[in-house]
């Protein structure tokens, strides 16, 4: 686990934790608005959240090239979940046209 | 390593795949996911910022990952200063999505109705809750 300085680990570990705090955001924002689309938006964040793991996980093995595995993983999640992102995007975009149109008179 | 498990066969197969065309292919339904998101009325705009910042990011590793290849010969995630400064770009991005979605307004209406008629609840009362 000494591919990593100890700085370079904490901003890994960060930038884990605060996506994880950002699902949990995401599911309160939209219970805050009553809206469900939300949460399949934090749903979609999760494919992301296992790529980083991936990730942390090959360089915890010292970025060993036995696991480059772990990498096509990690970059077969970003792909995944960054479709998972845009429909859930196209999906709140659906929803408030659904709601633009109940209010016209 | 003996692949005697079928699953570590093809894990060793899986590390033969070049993942850079996952990650460049992975850009178009980000910028999808931009495109429309932007057009959400009530999607927090700093957290917006932070999902673009995420395409700096993207651009600052690649640009690292060509200088570790090409001043020290190695791929970037072994050269640790660049390694912890492209990264720390993500960090910033995800801390903006957070702060973004953490706000207490509850944004632009959706439903034609101004926020501030909206009830402030944070979430339905559940009998459950009650006790």
């Amino acid at each position: 686990m000494h591919a990593l300085s100890l700085p370079t680990w904490w901003i890994h570990i960060t930038s884990v934790l605060e996506w994880v705090l950002a699902i949990l955001a995401v599911q309160a924002f939209g219970r805050r608005r009553r809206e469900g689309g939300w949460r399949w938006l934090s749903l979609a964040m999760v494919p992301a959240l296992v790529s980083a793991m991936a990730a942390c996980t090959w360089h915890l093995f010292d970025n060993s090239p036995d696991l480059r595995g772990l990498v096509v993983l990690q970059a077969a999640l970003t792909g995944l979940g960054n479709v998972a992102l845009a429909l859930a995007a196209w999906n709140l975009l659906r929803l408030q046209r659904l709601s633009g149109e109940e209010q016209a008179p | 390593m003996s692949a005697t498990l079928p699953w570590a066969e093809w894990f060793e197969r899986l590390g033969g795949v070049d993942p850079a065309p996952f990650f460049v292919l992975s850009l178009v339904p980000y910028l999808a996911f931009l495109w429309w998101a932007r057009q959400v009325r009530a999607f927090p705009r700093l957290a917006l910022q932070g999902f673009r910042l995420t395409l700096v990011f993207v651009a600052v590793t690649i640009a690292a990952a060509v200088v570790a290849k090409a001043l020290y010969g190695r791929q970037l995630a072994d050269v640790d200063p660049l390694h912890g400064g492209a990264e720390a770009f993500l960090t910033l991005s995800n801390l903006l999505v957070l702060l973004g979605f953490r706000t207490r307004q509850t944004g632009a209406s959706t439903s034609g109705i101004p926020p501030g008629t909206r009830p402030a609840v944070e979430s339905p009362a559940q009998p459950t809750a009650a006790r």
